[in-house]
């Protein structure tokens, strides 16, 4: 039977994640999932563009893809239809995926190519230093917003599931056990399913906005089993370490699915059966 | 070497596109060389578009010219703008109906869209009457081939509404040189 | 009868990629290179490969790529602002060794410039566009046919060496027709890319180069696991900050494209005795030959070096092409490109002078001729 450990790339470690980085729970909830779907990954592709979640590609023995900053899902929309048989997982991360590659991320989710996307959002640019993210929430200190955040932050779920998405999920690396269930559907699902992972910034974000250790952050997050909490509503109370009681609360889960036809089903190409055989 | 720059003007729609494919084909097949550069961009879509064709005996370096030594000009807004850049010796084409003010020597002002409508119920066969006044001017391609190409270029069901449409107007040109041209560039 | 057709320079390309067995195209409208996307959304998917119009250049060439790591022969086609968009990702394709075609056709920039005028204006871009130092592969026609017959060169090129591969040229030579009888290559005449060293496994080396300083990798999907990225990497692709290796990289990448220039010599026409010579490509050369002949029959021992190739530079050969001329004239449409390559290669007994055209109108013969009696030619001035 095979494992996640199976499934690494041991000569690349070790990796270069910072201690309490939530990366790495949401990274082997993904490994679990594959190692239960695959003997080897002989037919998986790793495709993730760049930033401190793209980096964790190249720990997985895959057919792994590390491309430029923002642009993974047009690597992958490329490769997939290429390789129809090859079961495609994007791997990006707040900054990456709805800063400088927005833009592909909502026509992926129109174009519904056969992918899944999953998003590490951990509200702040970590691989550079911690600076201001769009999904950073207001008020909150980042290494380019001294005063604290005074613009609005993205709902990365509301805005795949406009775009058109057909799965939208979301997790967090409090709940493995939930995030692998939705990853599990998601690579199930038919068409462009996209996965948010709630997983926090313990070096740069938790630092600059005193909000503990890793365990500490985790701990934010786990306002209930149905929710993910989230938003810095109240500044100054986040002060106190009990700060994280005033983030609002955002659902978690599969939140979105529908079946429509896929890019390959509209064009008529190889398809979703492809990686079934 | 000879070397001749024809310029065909109108408005998008009108077919001028086309035209300048059947010209140029034509000479392919009439054994010359042949060139077309076409305008692009919003004027290609009802404004006054243009599309220019050089033929030759010789391969063609340069398909592009500031000014046409000959003008077919199927709109107000072509000849306006065109025919201010032509050069003394140019010859222009015109659309009867079409265009006011075109006059001198080389001037030839024929009734394309009128007889295209009268004689052929096709108001659209307006270009490949222009095409075939042009063909007596151009001397170097016979009316057969350029008929035949015409033909063989038409959108569906307008094959031989094109064939003759360029018989007609070649005669049209002819009657209007006085019926010398017309004797002489008509081929077997 | 003639079986020439009446074929323009952009329709050219779209069959010449076709002929190469093409199967993947991403790509975004831009004038004046838009009618090649046209085609090959009609064309492609008959042949039995994937079109899709991508939401931007950057997208575009990034599933290229993907296409190519998916074992696809893959190309896009922009102009100008597109093509500086792609930059990045020709930097990405060189690093990670991903064979692809880039077609530019080229406008009068900079920004948006003149969208639908032609232009010589990304010959420096497409040997410097994208970030650090990196050899670079550019291909430039000079006429319809010669666009299909250097598209199927740039695909082989692209393959054999794993490299992009620019295809450049003016809008005159994508907008033109003239008419052309297009011969397809046989298949001993497509190349392929290097086959995997080794069987998969803990000790495969997907960056392990062969003879020619060419990467090996395989498709994704054919059983090997690797890893690719943007990163300097060692033999396995893992990211490395070696700064021998990251050393090393750089001038295989860079070597592994010296045999280029030799694969595709420059057009010399009556270069032998050749003392006044035209040193031009694309639209520009087409208008040089001519004048060429005109300066011929005044006596004037004129010439045209035309390379077909414009990066790499093979400048000890371009050295010894031109050791008879004592003015080398280098026209172009930009505001003088290429002219650089030709000054710094040539002794400076030799005279050089730039003539660089902008606008957006295209050089004429009259044009061409007339510089020959501006720089003071004996016979000409006289004639």
């Amino acid at each position: 039977m095979t494992t996640a450990k199976d499934l690494l790339r041991h000569e690349m470690m070790p990796h270069i994640l910072c201690p309490g980085c939530g990366h790495g729970i949401v990274m082997n909830a993904m490994l679990r999932v594959l190692a239960r779907r695959h003997q080897n990954l002989d037919k998986v592709a790793l495709v993730a563009g760049i930033g401190c979640s793209s980096r964790i590609v190249g720990y997985v023995d895959a057919n792994t893809l590390h491309t430029t900053h923002g642009r993974a899902l047009t690597f992958a929309t490329g490769l997939k239809l290429a390789r129809p048989e090859l079961e495609v997982i994007v791997v990006t991360g707040d900054g990456d995926g709805l800063g400088i590659g927005g833009n592909h991320l909502i026509h992926a989710a129109r174009r519904n190519v056969d992918l899944t996307c999953i998003l590490f959002n951990n509200e702040t640019y970590g691989m550079t230093g911690g600076q201001l993210a769009p999904t950073t929430v207001k008020q909150a200190f980042t290494t380019t917003s001294p005063g604290g955040n005074t613009e609005p932050n993205f709902d990365a779920a509301v805005l795949a599931k406009a775009a058109g998405a057909s799965f939208v999920a979301r997790g967090q690396a409090y709940r493995p056990d939930v995030l692998e269930e939705v990853m599990e559907r998601a690579l199930d699902h038919r068409g462009f399913s996209f996965v948010e992972v709630m997983t926090d910034c313990t070096e740069y974000f938790g630092r600059k906005n005193a909000l503990g250790l890793g365990s500490d952050l985790l701990f934010t997050q786990s306002r209930s089993d149905q929710e993910v909490s989230r938003d810095l509503a109240d500044w100054p109370s986040l002060r106190t370490p009990q700060g994280w009681q005033v983030r609002e609360t955002q659902p978690l889960g599969v939140l979105h699915e529908d079946r429509r036809p896929t890019f390959e089903e509209s064009r008529g190409l190889p398809g979703y059966s492809e990686r079934e055989v | 070497m000879w070397r001749k720059e024809i310029r065909l003007a109108g408005s998008g729609g009108q077919g001028l596109g086309l035209a300048a494919m059947v010209l140029a084909d034509a000479a392919l097949r009439a054994g010359l060389h042949a060139t077309i550069m076409q305008s692009y961009g919003p004027e290609a879509r009802g404004g006054a578009s243009r599309a220019d064709v050089t033929l030759s005996d010789q391969p063609i370096a340069n398909p592009w010219f500031p000014a046409p030594r000959i003008l077919l000009a199927l709109s107000q807004k072509a000849w306006d703008r065109f025919s201010p850049k032509l050069g003394a010796d140019a010859l222009a084409i015109v659309d009867l109906d079409r265009v006011q003010g075109a006059q001198g020597a080389n001037v030839w002002a024929l009734p394309f869209e009128r007889t295209a409508r009268a004689e052929l119920r096709e108001k659209v066969a307006a270009n490949m009457l222009a095409l075939g006044a042009l063909g007596v001017v151009l001397e170097h391609i016979p009316q057969e081939i350029l008929a035949e190409t015409a033909q063989s270029r038409a959108p569906k069901g307008f094959g031989q509404v094109n064939r003759t449409a360029v018989a007609r107007g070649w005669q049209l040109m002819g009657d209007a040189l006085g019926g010398i041209a017309h004797v002489e560039s008509v081929g077997p | 009868m003639s079986k020439r057709e009446l074929i323009s320079g952009n329709e050219a390309c779209a069959l010449g990629a076709l002929a190469s067995g093409l199967r993947f195209f991403g790509g975004y409208p831009i004038s004046p290179s838009s009618e090649i996307s046209e085609i090959l959304s009609s064309r492609l998917p008959r042949a039995g490969g994937v079109f899709v119009q991508m939401e931007d250049e950057m997208a575009s060439l990034g599933s290229v790529i993907g296409a190519s790591l998916g074992g696809l022969r893959a190309m896009t086609a922009t102009s100008g602002p597109g093509f500086t968009l792609m930059q990045e990702h020709l930097g990405y394709a060189s690093l990670a060794e991903i064979p692809c075609l880039v077609v530019d056709v080229m406008r009068v920039g900079p920004s948006t410039g003149v969208p639908t005028a032609p232009s010589q204006g990304d010959v420096m871009q497409a040997r410097w566009g994208s970030h650090g130092d990196r050899g670079t592969v550019a291909l430039s026609p000079a006429s319809v046919e010669e666009v299909y017959n250097l598209t199927v060169h740039a695909f082989n090129i692209a393959d054999r060496l794993r490299t992009p591969v620019v295809l450049m040229f003016d809008e005159v030579i994508g907008h033109m027709r003239e008419g052309v009888e297009l011969s397809p290559p046989a298949p001993e005449d497509l190349w392929g890319r290097p086959r995997p060293a080794g069987a998969p496994g803990p000790d495969f080396r997907a960056y392990a180069p062969n003879e020619q300083g060419v990467a090996q990798l395989p498709a994704f999907g054919d059983g090997y696991r690797f890893h690719v990225t943007g990163l300097f990497h060692d033999e396995r692709g893992y990211p490395t900050t070696n700064p021998d290796l990251v050393r090393q990289a750089l001038e295989r990448l860079e070597r592994k494209l010296d045999p280029i220039p030799a694969w595709l010599p420059p057009e010399k026409y009556h270069m032998t005795d050749a003392d006044f010579v035209y040193v031009a490509y694309g639209a520009v050369s087409r208008v040089a030959r001519e004048a060429v002949d005109r300066l011929r029959e005044k006596g004037v021992a004129a010439g045209l070096y035309r390379p077909r190739v414009l990066w790499p530079v093979d400048e000890a050969a371009l050295r010894k092409d031109l050791a008879k001329a004592r003015t080398v004239v280098v026209a172009e449409m930009n505001r003088g490109q290429w002219v650089q390559v030709v000054s710094q290669a040539l002794p400076p007994a030799i005279r050089v002078v730039s003539y660089g055209k902008t606008g957006g109108e295209p050089v004429t013969t009259d044009e061409m001729y007339g510089l020959a009696a501006d720089l003071n030619l004996r016979s000409v001035k006289s004639s």
